[in-house]
Order: structure tokens, then sequence, then C-alpha cells
């Protein structure tokens, strides 16, 4: 009992919750439009990055930059059907932290918060895939990865004090720079006439009521600053986790700066999705049998080669066409040959 | 991100004899802050401008700016028309333009 917190970060499990979240960071990954590298302007300073040691003409050459966006596709690819998993988790790590270095920080003025998290988690979880990548890529190559205990659950902690430790970090950064009258109610009201969405009725309302601002923003410092209780119970974090969500959603819609990234990550680790992820799979295993017939040997060869790797809750099964016409030919040949017999049966 | 807590701010429109209203990073009376301390936790410094955000700008100084800019860099333009657009508190409650005034500044 003493040492119960240190069992549950040690223990393993199946991992069908931290697949999922691979295949969520790697789509987070991907989808976000990088767009072109910006031309950089002004003065350099630093360094900002991990990536900062490197010299000017890495950093601001477009060619690095889409070469980058390429190795983020093969190995977010890669990745996900668990090809390589000893080099692919790392090569969509880091060409995402190369971009949005390039893209963001590095030759930008301006500097963006919603790919840390991204970042962060992809790391824990290229962590993950490398240690385990024996027990893993054995678990693949038997087709039975998603039965295996393979999820060892520091992945998961490590991921909600990361997620905990940046909103804290967050609210305890406002407390340094302006003290705790940062939650003045005008500061939001500022923010919310300059970048905020205009003719929208809660904005209008945060513009001329200071005590809802003001509110607000008290409610904002608290639940960041208090964002690493998360780490302590399950419920603590549940709690954290809606609060956090309801200020992400209101970020959103007021501002509509790009948030929905972390915003997801929340819900993924601070709701109680790996809790509803076992339900499911046990639910799954228990009532649920799905059964593919494929007609193309080479379709059933390449669905038979992604099942273990893509049927989270193993459920379906592949079976080819005529293989099933056999079966069936050899059951029915079965039967009338029973029905023959018990008729001579009844006749003698 | 949003760590300040400025209460007020300004900002500054040129409008050009024709009409036409000019970009004010040619004056250097832009906006720079994006809700982050400006030049903190970036690669590059933003371009110069003569407005730190959250200060107002003594007219004079701000007269002095603009003259010497368009002596400078434009002098085909006679004058420029410089609107200054100040926002904060505007009663106990509320928050928005607070005072507009034009100042004219001739070469």
């Amino acid at each position: 009992m003493k040492y119960g917190w240190l069992r549950s970060w040690a223990g393993l499990t199946t991992p069908q919750f931290g697949q999922l979240c691979v295949w969520v960071l790697v789509y987070l990954a991907l989808s976000w439009d990088f767009g072109g590298l910006p031309i950089p302007v002004g003065e350099r300073v630093g360094p900002v990055t991990v990536v900062s040691f490197l010299p000017d003409v890495i950093l601001e050459s477009k060619q690095v930059f889409y070469l980058c966006k390429l190795l983020l596709f093969f190995g977010g690819a890669c990745w996900v059907l668990q090809v390589g998993i000893s080099v692919s988790p790392w090569l969509t790590a880091v060409s995402y932290i190369m971009l949005v270095s390039m893209a963001y920080y590095e030759n930008s003025p301006q500097c963006s918060h919603a790919f840390n998290l991204v970042a962060i988690l992809l790391i824990i979880h290229a962590g993950w895939y490398t240690f385990y990548r024996r027990q893993i890529s054995q678990s693949v190559r038997d087709g039975v990865f998603f039965s295996r205990n393979v999820y060892p659950l520091w992945v998961f902690h490590i991921s909600i004090f990361c997620i905990a430790i940046f909103h804290t970090y967050a609210g305890l950064s406002k407390i340094a720079a302006s003290g705790t009258s940062w939650a003045n109610g005008t500061s939001l009201q500022l923010w919310t006439q300059l970048f905020g969405r205009k003719d929208w009725l809660p904005n209008e309302l945060i513009l001329s009521h200071r005590k809802l601002a003001q509110t607000l923003q008290v409610l904002t410092l608290v639940i960041e600053t208090g964002a690493v209780i998360a780490i302590f119970s399950k419920w603590l974090r549940y709690i954290v986790g809606v609060c956090l969500l309801t200020f992400y959603v209101g970020v959103i819609l007021n501002f509509g700066f790009s948030f929905h990234l972390n915003a997801i990550l929340v819900a993924i680790f601070f709701l109680p999705m790996l809790e509803l992820n076992r339900e499911l799979a046990r639910t799954a295993a228990q009532n649920l049998r799905v059964t593919l017939t494929v007609r193309p040997p080479n379709l059933h060869k390449l669905l038979c080669a992604l099942r273990p790797r893509v049927d989270l809750f193993s459920v379906a099964e592949i079976s080819a066409f005529s293989q099933q016409l056999k079966t069936r030919s050899l059951n029915h040949s079965v039967e009338r040959e029973s029905s023959d017999n018990s008729l001579h049966n009844e006749n003698s | 991100m949003f760590c300040d807590a400025y209460t007020h701010y300004t900002e500054y429109e040129l409008t050009l004899p024709n009409g036409d209203v000019a970009d004010n990073r040619v004056f250097g009376l832009h906006r720079t802050y994006d809700g982050n301390p400006v030049g903190v936790g970036v690669g590059r410094l933003p371009s110069k401008t003569f407005v730190n955000f959250g200060e107002i700008l003594p007219t004079a100084q701000l007269y002095d700016h603009v003259r010497e800019v368009l002596t400078l860099q434009f002098p085909q333009l006679p004058y420029v028309i410089v609107t200054v657009r100040e926002y904060g508190a505007i009663d106990p409650t509320g928050f928005g333009l607070r005072h507009e005034h034009k100042l004219r500044v001739d070469r």
C-alpha cells in the first residue's frame, strides 16, 4: 500500500490506450498546416529551442524545412503502422520539433505555445517505443500486440505530469510577471478588445463588465496554477481536466487561438479515457466479433498484416472468400452425409 | 501567454494627403505585442517600432518622430495626419475607445 504509487507507475498493461495516443499525436502532428518557412526579419536572439545550436544556414533553409515535412509524414506513417519502430518514433518527434522550431520560434518574432505539449508527448511516447521495442516488435510479429502487456504506466503518468506542469508554469509565469494583480479584469478586457472575436455576446459582456472579466481571470489563474494537483489522484485529475477544458473552450471561442491541440490532449489524459478504454476493450472482447471476408488474395494478405497493428480491441477476423466457400461446402457435405446416414438408419 | 497585465494601449493610423491610409510600419508606429512579452521566447526580435505597448507617446515626441521619418524617407509628402486612438477603461466597468485625436504633421 505504501508503495502503491510506485506499482502504478511501474505496472504494465495492454497498449490500447497508449497506441491510441500515438495515433492521435501523429494525427495532430501531421494535420497541422505549417505553411511555408517565415522570412526571417529582425535581429537574432536566443537560444529559444533545443535546436538553437544549429547554424542559421540550417535553421533558415527552405530545403531543410521541406525535408523535415517529408520526414514527419514518413516517420508518422511508419510509426502508426509499426514499421521500423526503433527509428520511426524518433524520426516523427525530431522532425516535428524541428518544424515547429523553424516555423514558430527560430525565424519568427512571435511564438506560439500551441505545439509544446504535442512535442513533449511525442518524446515520451517515442521513449516508450524505444524502451519496449523488443517486446513490441515480438508481439506485433506474433499478431498479439493489443493483448500483450507492453504499455508501461509510467508513460501515462509522465504525460499527465508534463501536462500539469505545463499549465502550472503558465500560471506561475503570470504571477511572476505581474503578481496577483494580474487578475485585475482590465487586462482581460484589453486582450478581448485587441484579439477577441468582434460582435460576439460573451465578448461584449466581458468588455462591459469588469467584475465578470476579473472573475474569469481569477478562475484562470487558480486553474492554471493549481493544475499540478492533478498528479495526486484520479479524481483531482478529472476535476482539473474539466476546468482546463472549459478554459480552453473559452479561449478558442473568444480568441480563436490554435489551442485545440492542447485541449484534445487534456481531454485524453485528464478525463477518464484510460478507464473508458479498458472498459471498452473488455466489453468488445466479450461481445463483439467482426469477420471481414476478402476476395482478392493480395488484399487478404495486406489486411492480415495490418490487423494486429490497427485492430485496437482485437475484434476483427479476416477470412479469404475462397477459404470461406471451402469451409462452407465442407460443412454442407458433412451435413448432407449425416442426413443421408440418418435417413438410411431410419429406412433400415 | 498573456502574462503581462496592461490596462491601456494606443493605436496609430496615418493618412496621406490624398486620403490613403499608410502602413504604420513604415513610420515605425506599429504594434509588436501579440499577447506574449515582446522579444521573449522567440528567435528573432520584431521589427523596430517607436511605440512601447501599454505606453502613451507624448504628443511632442510623436510629432518629432513622424516629422523626422517624413523628412528623411518621404520628402515628396507635404504632411501626414496621425490619428491617435487610446483604448482603456472608459467607465467604472467598461473598456473601449477612451480618446481619439488627430495630429497634422508637416514636413
